[in-house]
């Protein structure tokens, strides 16, 4: 769409001032040339009123002069005597052969001619010819319309325009018939059944009559004299020859004689009809018509003045008017001025207003320009100072005011933003920096991540992966690429091979979904899945699923798989439990062999033995005892180390586990009147899923030592705390103590301290070693405080949420 | 206490299986018999028709718990109970053993001489 108003000041200032001066200026010529053409109109109108006056005038004038000489004529000796003659001759068929009707007759037609009227003929009372210019005919009646029965009836002449009948005309002459015919012809506006095509073929005629009377004063007939109007225009053309325009006269509504001609062939316009304004106005109520109206060629200025016979009857009219078009000629030459003026004026308002414009927008253009150069960065120009004191100088000294400003303040914004860009460049530097060591952490990470001889995969919330190293694709037989944005499910195919009868029925559980849903690490033992990789090949694996914690909300957002190849360490496996199962056979029958002889002979089973022997007897069977226990020790040791120990977590009450751990101990414990305490914590201890049977071997070393190491009349005991996470077990002594120097390797394998070496025998130094590894894979820690002579405590703790639950092929002894 | 109560000992090892039968035929009522390997064992508990059967595990040809199928699969002798008597500790054995039909578990080195008798008059009683 294009701009109503042009961008630049002046050029709109200028486009909307022509806009108001080509309004006003129009609105001027309109109404100028409207009133003009008007008034012209008025006075037009007037004079054509004035007119068609003069014609009336001129029309009657006519009739009074026919009038007085059809006076003369009738009141000529001659004439009279002839008609008192003819008039009182009886019968009309030998009327002719009278020598009175032939002078009559040449004087009538000389009369006639002389006149140039249309017709003349003298009548008897009774309005029968007795003679007539035109015709040989007499005794028919010539009444137009009564006419000549009036007079004779009021006893006067008279003159009047009257209409003439085709039968009376064709009496006349035939010629003179033809003569009036005039054929109507309607105009575009006119209605159907306007009579078009017929002829009129009645005349109108200016009449007079005037009787003749005889010597006694009887009226004995009379002459009448006719004017034909229709188509005689003699009268119309010298009218219009003096007054210009149009004049008609019409008979009825068509027009018999007229100065108009028609369009079409120049011919006048006989016949046409008057319009439909004016039969109504002149003819239905009879009144004068003047004014604006559609006259066979166009639109006219029009005055209309009807003709009345003697009874007073419209019987047609005379017109007179101009076209309009002519009327208002002078008019269009007055356009042409107003035109020319209103150009001038339009130039005139345009220079001025382009003056006047320019005379404030220069200033201001020169303050756009130079606003536009500051805008652009320019702001070293220099700018006049104003030299008006008007409003525009105003401007402009502000302009100069605000451009020193804003000057001065770019210097310092530059100054700003070369500071800021420094600062920014060194931390962009920075981070640069930053981002450097970042991508060298992922890097390592990566190469961590992906030098890690285990399988590592990540998964988000919805268990897809998110990573993943080339030793977990190794494991799988699937490209990084194959596994990136593919689900646990359909990557990850676990098979349960716990295939031992003790396992057989056990639920397959899901160790990855196991994780995500407990929210706790979840690790597989040796020997318990298979992984189908993706060429269908089983291989043993253990999985360590570790789920991942929001730091803040703690729900869990994805998780850690580990999945470890344990090919050859279940074969390894196999071979050392294989080997510890046989070697602590082959120990253990020797050792069952010796111990059940050792009891036959300690019982006498082969014969009395004596005192010293039983006492020997009993330090063979005591070793013996030993011997077992160390082997026991021994494959616990090598089960926990294999990691196959299960643990299967089943609610306890750990208070009263330790009641009975004491009560097996009571015997030893009252042998060395040893004083024993129990301090749970107040209101109880509830109780903790653990593996009983492990943890009941804690308590049990622990307090075996504590008897073994504390002396007569000592004292042992266990104290019970717990928070929220934690429960934990304090078992403490007054015995022996550790020693400072060793203190470090108390949960060593074979540990024995010094201090107890001599004092007892007894002792494979693995109870402790097998405590701490229990607690370790309980979810637990233990650790203990001892001074030499005074005594130990051992404390360790135990999750209040429970141990995880592990499966695994062995239990401890 | 039943007279003449035969107890079928089935032991690789000699020397255990001397240390049973020297303790077990002390009691008068006790008719011991042994069987060396898994083979001679179940046949001697076919043939012998025991009282009841002390059983190792580990043994040559046939294993303890191969026996202990045999011998209660067997109609003659599937009634007989079954003691083992091993130097197996795993829970696993243990289980095995008790659902394959054992009566009881016994570890050797854990286990007295009249401990063992005891079990095997308890078992005779049953």
């Amino acid at each position: 769409m294009p701009r109503l108003f042009p961008s630049s000041l002046t050029k709109r200032v200028v486009f909307q001032a022509m806009i108001l001066a080509a309004v006003a200026i129009s609105a001027f010529v309109y109404f100028s040339l409207t009133s003009a053409s008007q008034s012209l109109k008025d006075e037009v109108q007037q004079r054509i009123n004035q007119g068609l006056e003069t014609y009336s005038l001129m029309f009657y004038d006519a009739l009074e002069i026919q009038s007085v000489d059809t006076r003369q004529i009738a009141q000529a000796n001659s004439v009279q005597s002839a008609i008192v003659t003819l008039s009182s001759h009886d019968g009309f068929s030998t009327l002719q052969a009278l020598p009175e009707y032939d002078q009559l007759k040449e004087l009538l037609e000389k009369e006639r001619s002389t006149q140039g009227w249309d017709t003349l003929v003298a009548v008897d009372p009774q309005g029968r010819v007795l003679a007539s210019a035109n015709s040989e005919l007499v005794g028919q009646t010539i009444s137009l319309g009564g006419f000549v029965d009036n007079a004779f009836s009021d006893g006067e002449a008279k003159s009047s325009v009257e209409i003439m009948s085709s039968d009376e005309l064709i009496d006349e002459s035939r010629e003179l018939a033809d003569s009036a015919k005039v054929i109507r012809i309607p105009t575009e506006h006119h209605k159907a059944g306007w009579r078009e095509g017929e002829a009129e073929t009645d005349a109108m005629v200016l009449t007079s009559v005037f009787l003749v009377s005889d010597s006694s004063d009887v009226e004995v007939g009379a002459i009448v004299s006719g004017v034909m109007l229709n188509n005689d225009n003699t009268l119309l053309d010298r009218i219009v020859r003096k007054g210009g325009g149009i004049a008609s006269i019409n008979l009825y509504d068509a027009r018999v004689a007229t100065t108009q001609l028609l369009r079409e062939n120049g011919k006048r316009a006989l016949g046409t009809l008057v319009p439909e304004d004016v039969v109504n106005t002149v003819y239905i109520s009879q009144e004068e018509y003047a004014g604006r109206a559609w006259d066979v060629t166009g639109w006219h200025l029009m005055a209309y003045e009807p003709i009345r016979n003697y009874d007073n009857e419209v019987i047609g009219s005379i017109s007179r008017g101009i076209e309009e078009t002519e009327a208002t000629a002078s008019v269009t030459g007055f356009r042409w001025q107003l035109l020319i003026l209103g150009v001038f004026t339009f130039v005139v308002v345009y220079i001025f207003t382009g003056l006047i414009t320019r005379s404030i927008t220069t200033p201001l253009k020169e303050l756009a320009t130079n606003a536009n150069r500051i805008s652009r960065g320019s702001l070293e120009i220099d700018i006049q100072a104003p030299n008006t004191d008007d409003e525009i100088g105003d401007l402009t000294h502000s302009f100069i005011v605000m451009k020193d400003k804003l000057r001065e303040y770019y210097t310092k914004l530059e100054d700003l933003v070369a500071q800021r860009t420094e600062e920014l460049q060194r931390k962009v530097k920075d981070l640069e920096t930053a981002r450097h060591s970042i991508e060298e952490e992922k890097k390592k990470s990566e190469s961590i991540l992906q030098n890690v001889g285990d399988g590592v995969l990540a998964i988000d919330k919805k268990g897809t992966f998110i990573a993943c190293n080339q030793a977990a694709c190794d494991i799988l037989d699937y490209d990084i690429s194959e596994v990136f944005g593919h689900t646990v499910n359909e990557i990850i195919d676990l098979k349960y091979t716990k295939l031992s009868p003790e396992e057989a029925d056990r639920k397959y559980f899901d160790p990855i979904a196991e994780a995500v849903n407990t929210g706790q690490v979840v690790a597989t033992g040796t020997g318990e899945f298979s992984v189908v990789t993706k060429y269908k090949k089983e291989v043993p694996v253990t999985i360590t699923a570790t789920p991942l914690k929001d730091s803040t909300e703690g729900g869990i957002h994805g998780g850690v798989i580990v999945i470890k190849d344990v090919t050859k360490e279940q074969e390894i496996d196999k071979m050392k439990s294989e080997f510890v199962s046989v070697a602590s056979h082959q120990l253990r029958t020797p050792l069952s062999a010796s111990k059940w002889f050792l009891e036959m002979l300690i019982n006498g089973d082969s014969g009395k033995v004596t005192k010293e022997q039983s006492e020997y007897l009993d330090h063979i069977y005591k070793s013996n005892e030993r011997m077992i226990a160390l082997v026991n020790d021994l494959l616990n040791v090598s089960r926990i180390e294999s990691g196959t120990i299960a643990i299967e977590p089943i609610e306890t009450d750990l208070v009263d586990m330790i009641k009975s751990v004491f009560f097996e101990l009571e015997h030893a414990i009252q042998g060395k009147k040893i004083v024993k305490k129990l301090e749970a914590p107040e209101g109880g201890l509830k109780k903790i899923k653990i593996d009983p049977k492990l943890i009941r071997q804690v308590f049990q070393n622990l307090f075996s030592n504590a008897v073994k190491y504390t002396p007569e009349k000592g004292t042992i005991g266990i104290k019970i705390t717990n928070d929220k996470k934690f429960a934990t077990f304090e078992v403490y002594d007054t015995g022996v103590g550790i020693p400072k120097k060793q203190q470090a390797k108390v949960f060593k394998k074979f540990f024995r301290a010094d201090n107890v070496i001599t004092l007892q025998t007894e002792g494979t130094g693995l109870g402790l070693y097998v405590a701490k590894s229990v607690v370790d894979a309980s979810g637990g820690k233990i650790w203990f405080k001892s001074s030499e002579g005074k005594g130990t405590h051992f404390f360790f703790t135990l999750p209040m949420a429970g141990s995880q639950r592990r499966q695994g092929e062995k239990t401890l002894i | 206490m039943p007279k003449n109560i035969t107890v079928l000992v089935v032991e690789d090892e000699e020397i255990i299986s001397q240390a049973l039968k020297s303790k077990l035929e002390k009691i008068k009522e006790f008719n011991v018999k042994l069987a060396m390997d898994g083979e001679a064992g179940f046949e001697a508990a076919k043939s012998e028709k025991p009282d009841v059967i002390l059983l190792d595990l580990i043994m040559p040809k046939m294993s303890g718990f191969d026996v202990l199928n045999k011998l209660k699969d067997d109609p003659d002798t599937k009634n007989i109970p079954v003691v083992i008597l091993s130097n197996l500790d795993d829970s696993a054995y243990i289980k095995k053993a008790q659902d394959g039909g054992a009566l009881d578990y016994l570890v050797k080195t854990r286990t007295n001489l009249e401990e063992i008798i005891d079990k095997v008059k308890a078992s005779v009683k049953k």
